[in-house]
């Protein structure tokens, strides 16, 4: 198993003077691999946060080990995969599910991070007492989990030893997974209370409910694993957008090395930050790299997959918006809200040409990049690159004609019909 | 090639601010002027914050509602590119129905992208009076969903006849409510409201642990102290200028 790990300040950070509150790691020492990533919540109330992200991911490390040290395998043994969403209040009600002799060890496990985090981070603060100004931020001074709270992050964790593997989640993130057919998801259940700026935290309460996890000891194994923090999935809004950039990340291991993939998400991060979330950043990822090269064509198309996909939707809105202009003739009146809605549609149709021009040009891409077995042909539909046939220009209202009716509506003599 | 080539652009997040503005007739004339006139104004001060904010870019989606509820347009659009149409007065007051498509389009097959790079929307409701259909039916809906509850929700109660229990429900706080008493204050008032929610609304950090709502009303609060014939519901002023005029 080879790693990638990198974390960085974004660009809000820098512009505030706040350190970086996210920390990750990866290691593949003695046939286990494990990555750990924390995200410190960024409100003025956890202004330890950083100490606190840093403290998890080490005191998960070591928890870990013992547990993948001490355990008996064999209760691995045949699993399939198995997910499990946090301990809401549904599930709760629901109790539908019978705890596995897996799942009681996870949560001791998960008992003992929570255990662990909290007596280092209260000898944190006992070696490190609070200031003036930081006991003004604390806002529950009565609570008893209070000195927690200024430390308050998230958690993700993804291990893989000889005979099984597991990953599990506390709070916001995501944890993405690649198989040997070349498919993503995201095999750990989200928790819906993570919502926008919300989230779950090893600092609640009940922080020992809110972990969600999954686990497998039948043979199969993801061929990759990426943990990121919020900051990156916040960059890209969709998750597809989110595997199309791993895939370019193990397409630059595929064609270069680690090195250099670890030198470029180094380099990538904080440009992320500065056009996307502006949040802190963090990866961690763990990959086999024997299998890399053979999932790689896969890969290659999926991205291509999912272009087509997209220039499938872009064509249908293509369509809708033609089909609203050709409804106008230049022979006829319009209202000033008719010209205004051809105006968007005419609008509309040319960023949409713009866009499939330029997801064209990546399927093309994507083709060139596939091996010589498979098909190179350039992608062509019926609907074309174009806006515009002479006959469609004679029928409907051009875009000029749309601007000089409307500059005319807008004369204060045509107020009445607006 | 670098790891940004073939990646989709990066979007800057997305907040959205939706105008929901009563129609009813007894908004014909003055009320109903003023709100197009204001709204109309205030959309260029939108698309400056959102070109020079680089935390996210704001969209603009406006529901009327008399005997019914219509969208301006069927999908929010850029600040820089909404053209308002200007709006009429007739008609019942149909705020439960208005919830109801509320709640429709406030989801991910409605007007809403994913949460991840998305900011909490702003939701400006204008009213003069009281609801006439089932708006605790069309309320209990909308409370539930996810993206209203974060929401920033603002509520300009036009005059001393609108129901301001309805819109105190509405934002779930009587200090979200502020009432004006004339053309000049409800223009001025709707300038305000939409120009700082979509300031705070749009920016990723917040000021401690305070919610963008409550920056909202604090700013808003403060403002309403310079606008003759404004109030904050929860912080009314006795003032001549207090009593409604829209003429």
């Amino acid at each position: 198993m080879e790693k990638l790990v990198h974390f960085c300040q974004g660009e809000s950070h820098k512009a505030t003077g706040k350190v970086c509150q996210d920390y990750a790691m990866c290691s593949t020492d003695n046939g286990i691999a494990v990555a750990v990533l924390s995200d410190g919540h960024g409100g003025s109330r956890y202004f330890r946060s950083d100490v606190g992200s840093k403290t998890i991911v080490e005191c998960t490390f070591k928890k870990v080990m013992g547990f993948v040290e001490n355990i008996d395998s064999s209760i691995f043994e045949g699993k399939p995969f198995t997910a499990v969403s946090a301990l809401t209040t549904e599930r709760k009600e629901e109790n539908l599910r019978k705890n596995s002799k897996v799942d009681d060890q996870l949560n001791q496990l998960f008992k003992s991070i929570i255990f662990g985090w909290r007596t280092m981070v209260e000898q944190h603060a006992k070696e490190n007492p609070f200031t003036d100004e930081e006991l003004k931020l604390i806002t529950d001074p009565q609570d008893p989990h209070s000195i927690d709270k200024t430390y308050g992050c998230t958690l993700m964790c993804y291990v893989r030893t000889p005979m099984y593997w597991f990953a599990f989640h506390l709070g916001d993130g995501k944890c993405f997974s690649f198989d040997g057919d070349g498919n993503w998801n995201e095999p750990i259940p989200w928790d819906e209370r993570c919502f926008l700026n919300k989230t779950t935290s090893i600092c609640d309460t009940d922080a020992l409910s809110e972990f969600r996890y999954c686990y497998q000891g039948n043979g199969d194994y993801p061929v990759a694993v990426f943990l990121a923090s919020d900051g990156l999935d916040d960059s890209f809004g969709e998750s597809y957008n989110q595997a199309n950039f791993y895939i370019q990340i193990l397409k630059l291991i595929a064609n270069t090395s680690n090195n250099d993939a670890q030198k470029e998400i180094e380099d990538t991060l904080p440009q992320l930050s500065k056009i996307g979330s502006q949040d802190d950043m963090s990866v961690a990822c763990l990959y086999d790299e024997k299998e890399l090269e053979f999932i790689l064509p896969k890969l290659i198309l999926w991205q291509r997959s999912n272009v087509e996909k997209q220039i499938a939707a872009v064509n249908e809105k293509i369509l809708v918006a033609k089909a609203k202009m050709s409804k106008y003739s230049p022979l006829k009146f319009y209202t000033k809200k008719e010209l205004i809605e051809a105006q968007y549609a005419q609008t509309d149709i040319e960023r949409l040409f713009i866009s499939k021009r330029e997801l064209v040009t990546k399927y093309n891409r994507f083709t060139s990049e596939l091996p010589s077995t498979s098909s190179h042909a350039d992608y062509d539909d019926e609907i074309g690159l174009y806006e515009y046939k002479e006959e469609e220009k004679r029928q409907t209202l051009t875009a000029e004609q749309i601007r000089k009716r409307l500059r005319v509506l807008s004369h204060p003599m045509y107020k009445f019909d607006i | 090639m670098g790891l940004l080539d073939d990646v989709v652009s990066v979007p800057r997040r997305t907040m959205t601010l939706f105008f929901v503005i009563d129609t009813s007739g007894s908004m014909a004339g003055n009320k109903i002027g003023a709100v197009n006139d204001a709204v109309e104004n205030v959309l260029p001060m939108l698309d400056e914050i959102s070109a020079s904010n680089p935390d996210a870019e704001i969209k603009v989606a406006a529901l009327e509602f008399s005997s019914g509820c219509n969208w301006l347009y069927d999908e929010p659009k850029l600040a820089s590119e909404f053209v308002w149409q200007d709006v009429t007065a007739s008609g019942l007051t149909s705020l439960g129905a208005a919830c109801q498509e509320l709640n429709t389009k406030l989801s991910r097959n409605g007007f809403m992208q994913t949460p991840s790079g998305s900011f909490a929307p702003a939701i400006i409701l204008l009213s003069d009076g009281g609801p006439t259909d089932d708006f605790y039916g069309g309320l209990s809906k909308l409370k539930a969903n996810n993206w209203f509850k974060n929401a920033i929700k603002i509520a300009i109660a036009i005059g001393d006849d609108a129901d301001k229990d309805v819109l105190t429900q509405f934002t779930g706080t009587n200090e979200a409510v502020f009432t004006v008493h004339n053309i000049d204050a409800l223009k001025q008032i709707i300038q305000v409201v939409a120009v700082t929610s979509s300031q705070i609304g749009s920016k990723s950090s917040t000021a401690g642990d305070t919610t963008k709502q409550e920056q909202v009303i604090k700013d808003v609060t403060e403002a309403t102290k310079d606008i003759n014939g404004a109030q904050s519901e929860a912080a009314p002023v006795n003032s001549t200028d207090n009593y409604d005029d829209w003429d």
